[in-house]
């Protein structure tokens, strides 16, 4: 596949609603993400956050980081709560209000999936943010369902033994109006689906990949640069699935670079074997020539109605 | 009696002392009484628990399992020990929270596991890195119904490895979930102790004794007797069921099940109810204590002597089934029972309950997020005998 860039020109247009001076390790490449996933949402947004790195950032009282309502709910019921104030503004005729959950993995890939699942079928008018650092890194690294397979964590000392929940894949099985992956690398690309998502109804969800230094080992300024090796490397795809059958791919990867430049950079893969990242390398490849079919498939009557 | 001990003994760092902390002392206690089976959840402030197990569990053919969230955890806890395992779990107040319908429903099914609550300020999120014991009550009575529970309170790194093993074993005994309580402070606290471990709590049958007999790989992986012996197809069920382990709505079998329930653990509070006194029938003031508190409690034993205050500690280890009889002894001979607790006073209520018709109870919170210094427990006995003398 060719290298490109579907939208590289698109001008960020960003709200002053995330302000600096938050509570996010020098270098987060979470706080990028809350920065433009805000600012793109705007000032008439309800913000629902679960106990995540994004509670912390968003700042103990009274110094919020956030210049919108925040309700911090708990960690398995963030859709449930955002289905509650979605329902309760729409009968007091608050239709323009914006109601966005940014979560982490953990409170979207585990223990918060039944309550997003539900939201999910209902349809419920939310944005809902994943802010995906692949592990529980605000209680000191341990494994997430997002944690990819053989990184290392404090619960998974001798590497993960299982792969990554494409949770792209599950949200679009639901058939929601939009799903996407993002990336802080590609903060033109993440704040255009944003803004996307934010013109829409019914329930959008977008999965952010957001480097954490401490938990995957990436140095202070190494948040972007790991971002991107992500994308470009073909490790972590940008795409958006509409109504769950339209996809498409926003970025491509660059073509010979070995998915190695993307696990060298991180203390997480450093006891891999040779064999170990040609497995990963292998399971790449299998995922995007996966994501190639569905983005081009032609649809082929299952049903013809002839004979009976 | 070494051989007991392999995991604790690996942390020695010189020829009599070991440094630990609090939460891993607990996963070797656990390992050393058998454990080998762990499903947690990441939460602070226990997450160490697990990722010692993480570590420790495989490496003896153990299984650890992170869960997606607590209700899997203790679920599939309760599904290893349906098989004969003894299981642990860990968590903190929210994911205790969410555990409590799985607990009851392992006291229905007579399901012995461990729950390790190591409490932070509540409710809800909370503070989660601040001391707390702010779930007695939860502990207590969290999951609904009519039920029995075992409720342990550790107050420093020793009681966390020793209470485990103790907590291990009265499930094993009782076939029913013990809750082992710690707080923040206890959990993350680094000290060193002593590997001698026997008589060092008493019942009051007698000293309650770590040896051989007591901690015996084989009384670990007993086979659960209630469903296994009754039939050939076993069934095990939440609804209120019969010797059989099949459901029944016949009240004379609910009522006797409740009651059998109960009693297990109600009329064995001599082989259950751990306490230490210090400087016993001494004292005008009791200062009945537990967890972070009792160390305070002991620090202002200490002040209190200095200075010539009668005054006798009860630490108490086993918090429920209630202590009835060592406290209502000991009520009998002092004028004051003063309970410094991290809480609104849940205890002090319970203290009241078995000993008020023979001394004062004073209840004294603390509900801050820090520790209860000795010099407040000090003041508080200075007040109270002072009160006294001008009477």
């Amino acid at each position: 596949m060719e290298p490109f860039h579907a939208e590289p020109n698109y001008i960020i247009e960003e709200a002053p609603v995330f302000s600096s001076g938050h509570n996010a390790c020098p270098g987060c490449g979470e706080a990028l993400a809350v920065r433009y996933v805000l600012n793109s949402m705007g000032p008439k947004t309800v913000a629902v956050i679960p106990p995540s790195c994004i509670a912390i950032i968003s700042g103990p009282q009274p110094y919020s980081s956030m210049r919108i309502p925040v309700y911090q709910t708990t960690l398995e019921a963030s859709a449930a709560s955002a289905a509650g104030i979605r329902r309760a503004l729409v009968r007091q005729g608050k239709d323009d209000v914006n109601v966005l959950v940014i979560a982490g993995d953990g409170g979207t890939y585990d223990i918060g999936f039944q309550a997003l699942s539900g939201a999910a079928e209902r349809n419920e008018d939310m944005v809902y943010v994943c802010l995906d650092n692949e592990g529980y890194m605000n209680t000191g690294a341990q494994k997430s369902s997002s944690t990819p397979y053989l990184a290392y964590t404090t619960s998974t000392p001798g590497g993960k033994p299982n792969d990554k929940k494409d949770i792209a894949e599950i949200m679009a099985a639901h058939r929601v109006p939009y799903v996407a992956t993002a990336t802080v690398g590609y903060p033109e690309d993440l704040a255009r689906k944003v803004a996307k998502a934010k013109e829409m109804r019914g329930l959008r969800f977008i999965v952010v990949l957001t480097p954490c230094l401490d938990g995957w080992g990436v140095p202070d300024d190494g948040a972007v640069r790991v971002s991107r090796l992500a994308v470009q490397t073909g490790f972590f795809p940008l795409y958006e699935v509409e109504e769950g059958e339209r996809y498409a791919i926003n970025v491509g990867p660059t073509p010979g670079w070995p998915v190695e430049r993307y696990l060298e950079t991180q203390r997480r893969y450093r006891h891999l074997t040779a064999d170990q990242v040609a497995a990963i390398q292998a399971h790449v490849d299998h995922k995007w020539s996966l994501l190639h079919a569905r983005a081009k498939v032609e649809c082929v009557p299952m049903f013809q109605g002839a004979e009976i | 009696m070494e051989l007991w001990h392999t995991h604790l003994l690996r942390e020695k760092i010189d020829q009599d002392s070991l440094l630990v902390q609090g939460n891993r002392a607990c996963a070797l206690g656990a390992l050393d009484a058998g454990v080998r089976f762990f499903a947690g959840y990441p939460i602070t402030p226990s997450s160490e628990i697990m990722e010692t197990l993480a570590r420790e569990l495989p490496l003896v053919g153990g299984v650890f399992l992170q869960m997606e969230d607590e209700i899997a955890s203790i679920c599939a806890c309760i599904g290893a020990s349906l098989t004969g395992e003894v299981a642990l779990t860990a968590t903190s107040g929210p994911g205790f929270s969410l555990m409590q319908e799985a607990l009851g429903y392992a006291v229905i099914s007579e399901a012995p596991l461990v729950v390790v609550n190591v409490m932070r300020m509540g409710p809800s999120t909370g503070r989660p890195t601040t001391p707390s014991q702010g779930d007695v009550m939860q502990a207590r009575w969290g999951t609904h119904g009519d039920h029995p529970a075992i409720v342990l309170a550790a107050s420093n790194v020793a009681d966390m490895y020793r209470l485990t093993m103790a907590a291990v074993r009265f499930a094993q005994r009782f076939r029913t979930p013990v809750t082992l309580l710690a707080d923040e402070v206890v959990g993350h606290m680094r000290e060193s102790f002593s590997p001698e471990l026997a008589g060092r709590y008493r019942l009051t049958s007698g000293d309650f004794d770590f040896t051989e007999t007591y901690i015996h790989p084989e009384m670990v992986r007993e086979v659960h007797p209630h469903q296994l012996g009754a039939l050939r197809h076993p069934h095990v069920t939440g609804l209120i069921h019969d010797e059989t382990g099949f459901p029944t709505n016949d009240p004379k079998k609910s009522e006797q099940f409740l009651y059998e329930l109960h009693d297990k653990v109600v009329h064995h509070r001599d082989e259950l109810c751990l306490y230490d006194i210090k400087n016993e029938g001494r004292g005008r003031v009791c200062i009945l204590a537990y967890g972070s508190c009792a160390r305070s409690a002991r620090a202002a034993l200490r002040l209190a002597e200095q200075e010539g205050l009668p005054v006798e500690v009860l630490h108490l280890y086993t918090l429920f089934p209630l202590p009835v009889e060592i406290v209502q002894k000991v009520a009998r001979r002092v004028e004051f029972m003063l309970i410094p607790e991290l809480n609104l006073g849940q205890y002090a209520r319970e203290v009241r309950k078995m000993a008020e018709n023979w001394t004062t109870v004073v209840s004294m919170g603390k509900v801050d997020g820090t520790l209860i210094a000795p010099q407040e427990i000090l003041e508080r006995v200075e007040e109270l005998v002072g009160k006294y003398e001008s009477i």
